[in-house]
Protein backbone atom coordinates (compact mmCIF):
# COMPACT_ATOMS: atom_id res chain seq x y z
CA UNK A 1 0.00 0.00 0.00
CA UNK A 2 1.25 3.56 -0.76
CA UNK A 3 1.42 6.54 1.29
CA UNK A 4 -1.54 7.94 -0.89
CA UNK A 5 -3.34 5.24 -0.61
CA UNK A 6 -2.98 5.13 3.30
CA UNK A 7 -3.26 8.87 3.64
CA UNK A 8 -6.72 8.05 1.46
CA UNK A 9 -8.01 5.72 3.80
CA UNK A 10 -6.95 7.97 6.64
CA UNK A 11 -9.45 10.43 5.42
CA UNK A 12 -11.82 8.73 4.92
CA UNK A 13 -12.35 6.76 8.21
CA UNK A 14 -10.75 9.31 10.47
CA UNK A 15 -11.57 12.95 9.16
CA UNK A 16 -9.07 15.45 10.43
CA UNK A 17 -11.57 18.59 10.92
CA UNK A 18 -10.52 21.88 10.23
CA UNK A 19 -7.99 23.44 12.65
CA UNK A 20 -6.84 20.32 14.07
CA UNK A 21 -3.71 20.06 12.64
CA UNK A 22 -2.86 23.58 13.49
CA UNK A 23 -4.16 23.31 16.91
CA UNK A 24 -1.86 20.12 17.37
CA UNK A 25 1.04 21.47 15.72
CA UNK A 26 0.77 24.37 18.12
CA UNK A 27 0.56 21.88 21.07
CA UNK A 28 3.66 20.63 19.93
CA UNK A 29 5.71 24.00 19.52
CA UNK A 30 4.77 24.96 22.71
CA UNK A 31 5.65 21.81 24.34
CA UNK A 32 9.05 21.79 22.83
CA UNK A 33 10.27 25.24 22.29
CA UNK A 34 8.20 28.16 24.88
CA UNK A 35 9.00 27.76 28.19
CA UNK A 36 7.08 26.38 30.60
CA UNK A 37 5.24 27.68 33.60
CA UNK A 38 8.00 28.03 36.48
CA UNK A 39 7.10 26.95 40.45
CA UNK A 40 8.33 29.03 42.94
CA UNK A 41 11.30 27.04 43.04
CA UNK A 42 12.85 26.47 39.94
CA UNK A 43 15.37 28.94 40.85
CA UNK A 44 16.97 26.31 43.02
CA UNK A 45 17.87 24.44 40.07
CA UNK A 46 19.98 26.86 38.21
CA UNK A 47 23.39 28.58 38.81
CA UNK A 48 22.15 31.83 39.86
CA UNK A 49 24.14 34.14 42.50
CA UNK A 50 20.57 33.57 44.64
CA UNK A 51 20.80 30.08 44.59
CA UNK A 52 24.37 30.12 45.55
CA UNK A 53 23.85 32.30 48.82
CA UNK A 54 20.84 29.91 49.89
CA UNK A 55 23.71 27.16 49.64
CA UNK A 56 25.71 29.07 51.39
CA UNK A 57 23.75 29.80 53.90
CA UNK A 58 22.35 26.06 54.23
CA UNK A 59 26.31 24.29 54.60
CA UNK A 60 27.44 27.07 56.80
CA UNK A 61 24.32 26.33 59.20
CA UNK A 62 24.39 22.16 58.94
CA UNK A 63 27.07 22.02 61.78
CA UNK A 64 25.01 24.09 63.51
CA UNK A 65 22.06 21.87 63.89
CA UNK A 66 23.61 18.85 63.69
CA UNK A 67 25.30 19.74 66.88
CA UNK A 68 21.67 20.90 67.85
CA UNK A 69 20.08 17.65 66.82
CA UNK A 70 22.73 15.44 67.92
CA UNK A 71 22.88 17.41 71.22
CA UNK A 72 26.15 14.56 72.61
CA UNK A 73 27.71 16.76 75.14
CA UNK A 74 31.78 16.70 74.76
CA UNK A 75 32.98 14.32 77.50
CA UNK A 76 36.59 15.10 78.26
CA UNK A 77 36.60 13.85 81.88
CA UNK A 78 35.60 10.96 83.95
CA UNK A 79 34.83 11.12 87.84
CA UNK A 80 35.26 8.20 90.33
CA UNK A 81 34.57 8.60 93.80
CA UNK A 82 37.29 7.08 95.78
CA UNK A 83 35.78 7.88 99.52
CA UNK A 84 32.89 6.54 101.26
CA UNK A 85 30.27 9.56 101.59
CA UNK A 86 32.19 11.31 98.89
CA UNK A 87 30.27 11.41 95.54
CA UNK A 88 31.96 12.32 92.30
CA UNK A 89 29.89 13.70 89.02
CA UNK A 90 31.57 14.53 85.79
CA UNK A 91 29.30 16.54 82.87
CA UNK A 92 29.83 19.07 80.56
CA UNK A 93 28.57 22.35 80.89
CA UNK A 94 27.58 23.94 77.46
CA UNK A 95 27.04 27.17 78.46
CA UNK A 96 30.64 27.43 80.49
CA UNK A 97 32.17 25.34 77.69
CA UNK A 98 33.31 23.65 80.36
CA UNK A 99 33.86 20.10 81.96
CA UNK A 100 33.01 19.85 85.37
CA UNK A 101 34.01 17.15 88.03
CA UNK A 102 31.73 18.17 90.98
CA UNK A 103 32.44 16.19 94.74
CA UNK A 104 29.96 16.14 96.85
CA UNK A 105 29.80 15.86 100.35
CA UNK A 106 33.45 16.64 101.88
CA UNK A 107 33.53 18.70 104.82
CA UNK A 108 34.53 22.41 104.35
CA UNK A 109 38.35 23.06 105.06
CA UNK A 110 39.06 25.45 107.92
CA UNK A 111 42.55 27.35 108.76
CA UNK A 112 43.12 24.72 111.34
CA UNK A 113 46.53 22.93 111.14
CA UNK A 114 45.68 19.39 109.61
CA UNK A 115 48.06 16.30 110.11
CA UNK A 116 50.10 16.66 107.48
CA UNK A 117 51.37 19.98 108.98
CA UNK A 118 54.85 19.86 110.59
CA UNK A 119 53.67 18.95 114.15
CA UNK A 120 56.04 21.80 115.65
CA UNK A 121 53.43 24.20 114.32
CA UNK A 122 50.85 22.69 116.15
CA UNK A 123 52.94 22.74 119.38
CA UNK A 124 53.87 26.08 118.96
CA UNK A 125 50.54 27.86 118.11
CA UNK A 126 49.00 29.57 120.82
CA UNK A 127 45.55 28.53 121.65
CA UNK A 128 42.94 30.82 121.24
CA UNK A 129 44.87 32.78 119.33
CA UNK A 130 43.67 33.11 115.16
CA UNK A 131 46.54 33.16 112.71
CA UNK A 132 46.97 35.94 110.63
CA UNK A 133 47.15 33.86 107.23
CA UNK A 134 46.10 30.67 106.41
CA UNK A 135 48.37 27.73 107.47
CA UNK A 136 47.28 25.25 105.07
CA UNK A 137 47.83 27.30 101.84
CA UNK A 138 51.63 26.70 100.57
CA UNK B 1 65.17 31.23 40.29
CA UNK B 2 63.86 33.64 42.34
CA UNK B 3 60.40 31.94 42.19
CA UNK B 4 62.17 28.54 43.14
CA UNK B 5 63.62 30.91 46.67
CA UNK B 6 60.17 32.25 47.16
CA UNK B 7 58.52 29.02 47.69
CA UNK B 8 61.22 27.33 49.80
CA UNK B 9 61.09 30.36 51.77
CA UNK B 10 57.40 29.67 52.25
CA UNK B 11 57.98 25.53 52.98
CA UNK B 12 60.67 27.15 55.62
CA UNK B 13 58.06 29.59 57.43
CA UNK B 14 55.05 26.83 56.99
CA UNK B 15 57.35 23.90 58.35
CA UNK B 16 57.77 26.26 61.34
CA UNK B 17 54.54 26.81 61.90
CA UNK B 18 54.06 23.22 62.31
CA UNK B 19 56.84 22.59 64.58
CA UNK B 20 55.65 25.41 66.42
CA UNK B 21 52.19 24.07 66.67
CA UNK B 22 53.24 20.99 67.76
CA UNK B 23 55.18 21.91 70.48
CA UNK B 24 52.24 23.97 71.64
CA UNK B 25 49.54 22.69 74.37
CA UNK B 26 51.72 20.55 75.68
CA UNK B 27 51.29 21.71 79.27
CA UNK B 28 48.28 22.19 81.11
CA UNK B 29 47.90 25.34 83.73
CA UNK B 30 46.97 24.00 87.46
CA UNK B 31 45.51 26.89 89.58
CA UNK B 32 43.28 26.86 92.76
CA UNK B 33 40.75 29.67 93.11
CA UNK B 34 38.57 30.48 96.23
CA UNK B 35 35.33 31.46 95.21
CA UNK B 36 33.21 33.93 97.26
CA UNK B 37 30.57 36.40 96.61
CA UNK B 38 32.54 39.06 99.34
CA UNK B 39 34.56 41.26 97.53
CA UNK B 40 38.16 39.93 97.82
CA UNK B 41 40.69 42.98 99.46
CA UNK B 42 42.71 44.77 96.43
CA UNK B 43 46.17 43.32 95.51
CA UNK B 44 44.73 40.08 94.93
CA UNK B 45 45.09 38.10 91.47
CA UNK B 46 41.48 37.80 90.02
CA UNK B 47 40.40 35.09 87.47
CA UNK B 48 40.57 36.27 83.91
CA UNK B 49 37.49 37.76 82.92
CA UNK B 50 36.76 34.91 80.33
CA UNK B 51 37.51 32.65 83.03
CA UNK B 52 35.67 34.57 85.61
CA UNK B 53 32.43 34.24 83.18
CA UNK B 54 32.96 30.46 82.84
CA UNK B 55 33.20 30.26 86.20
CA UNK B 56 30.62 32.25 87.26
CA UNK B 57 28.11 29.97 85.03
CA UNK B 58 29.01 26.66 86.97
CA UNK B 59 29.45 27.95 90.52
CA UNK B 60 27.70 31.15 90.40
CA UNK B 61 30.25 32.87 93.18
CA UNK B 62 30.68 36.71 92.25
CA UNK B 63 34.74 36.75 93.05
CA UNK B 64 37.26 34.18 92.17
CA UNK B 65 40.40 34.77 93.51
CA UNK B 66 43.66 33.02 92.16
CA UNK B 67 45.44 31.20 95.60
CA UNK B 68 48.48 29.35 93.86
CA UNK B 69 48.73 28.18 90.14
CA UNK B 70 51.51 25.86 88.53
CA UNK B 71 52.00 24.31 84.76
CA UNK B 72 52.21 20.84 84.84
CA UNK B 73 54.48 19.47 81.23
CA UNK B 74 52.30 17.07 79.49
CA UNK B 75 55.73 15.51 78.14
CA UNK B 76 56.62 14.45 81.18
CA UNK B 77 54.75 11.67 81.79
CA UNK B 78 55.14 10.69 85.35
CA UNK B 79 53.62 11.74 88.54
CA UNK B 80 53.28 15.92 89.10
CA UNK B 81 51.43 17.00 92.07
CA UNK B 82 50.26 20.65 92.89
CA UNK B 83 49.63 21.34 95.91
CA UNK B 84 48.43 24.49 96.96
CA UNK B 85 47.13 23.58 100.56
CA UNK B 86 47.85 20.65 102.60
CA UNK B 87 44.34 19.95 102.88
CA UNK B 88 43.43 19.83 99.05
CA UNK B 89 45.35 19.11 96.54
CA UNK B 90 46.01 17.00 93.29
CA UNK B 91 47.86 14.69 91.84
CA UNK B 92 48.40 14.39 87.61
CA UNK B 93 49.99 11.80 85.68
CA UNK B 94 50.30 12.51 82.03
CA UNK B 95 49.65 9.37 80.31
CA UNK B 96 51.10 8.81 76.62
CA UNK B 97 49.80 9.96 73.68
CA UNK B 98 47.22 7.97 72.18
CA UNK B 99 46.66 7.19 67.89
CA UNK B 100 44.81 9.18 67.11
CA UNK B 101 46.81 12.03 68.57
CA UNK B 102 45.03 13.03 71.72
CA UNK B 103 46.40 13.11 75.07
CA UNK B 104 44.77 12.02 78.32
CA UNK B 105 45.81 13.15 82.20
CA UNK B 106 44.70 10.69 85.58
CA UNK B 107 44.16 12.74 88.18
CA UNK B 108 43.20 11.88 91.67
CA UNK B 109 42.35 14.42 94.59
CA UNK B 110 43.01 14.57 97.77
CA UNK B 111 41.52 16.00 100.73
CA UNK B 112 42.99 15.72 104.23
CA UNK B 113 45.28 13.60 103.05
CA UNK B 114 43.28 11.00 101.49
CA UNK B 115 41.92 10.35 98.17
CA UNK B 116 38.38 11.12 97.20
CA UNK B 117 38.00 11.07 93.46
CA UNK B 118 40.28 10.25 90.70
CA UNK B 119 39.42 10.16 87.10
CA UNK B 120 40.92 10.73 83.38
CA UNK B 121 41.05 14.18 81.70
CA UNK B 122 41.51 15.23 78.17
CA UNK B 123 43.02 18.54 77.87
CA UNK B 124 41.61 20.83 75.19
CA UNK B 125 42.28 24.03 73.88
CA UNK B 126 39.79 26.14 75.43
CA UNK B 127 37.68 23.45 77.33
CA UNK B 128 39.06 23.95 80.88
CA UNK B 129 38.05 21.27 83.98
CA UNK B 130 36.74 22.82 86.73
CA UNK B 131 36.69 20.64 89.81
CA UNK B 132 34.18 21.65 92.57
CA UNK B 133 36.33 21.55 95.99
CA UNK B 134 35.46 21.96 99.42
CA UNK B 135 33.75 24.88 101.24
CA UNK B 136 36.31 27.22 102.77
CA UNK B 137 34.46 30.25 104.95
CA UNK B 138 32.06 31.28 103.04
CA UNK B 139 33.48 30.75 99.61
CA UNK B 140 34.88 27.43 98.08
CA UNK B 141 38.14 26.26 96.32
CA UNK B 142 37.80 25.23 92.64
CA UNK B 143 40.50 23.84 91.17
CA UNK B 144 40.89 24.42 87.23
CA UNK B 145 42.48 22.68 85.07
CA UNK B 146 43.53 24.36 81.68
CA UNK B 147 45.41 23.44 78.26
CA UNK B 148 48.09 26.04 76.98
Amino acid sequence: MHDSELRKLLLDTCPVRPGQEDRAWAALREELFLVKRQSAWSWLYYPTWRSFGVAAVVLALLPVVGYLLTGQPLSLATADSQSPGIYATAFFSRPAQAQVVWLNGMEPVSDKPTYLDPTTDVSSGKAGSAPATDPNSL
Amino acid sequence: MRMTLRVAVLILAFSGLGIGASFAGEKIWVGLYLAENEPPPPGLVLAPEGLHHQLREVFGFRHYVLIQAQEVELRNEWEQWFVPRTDFFIRVVPLHRQEDGTRLIDYEIYKDGFIVAKGKYEPREGTPLFINGPDYHHGRLILVLDRR
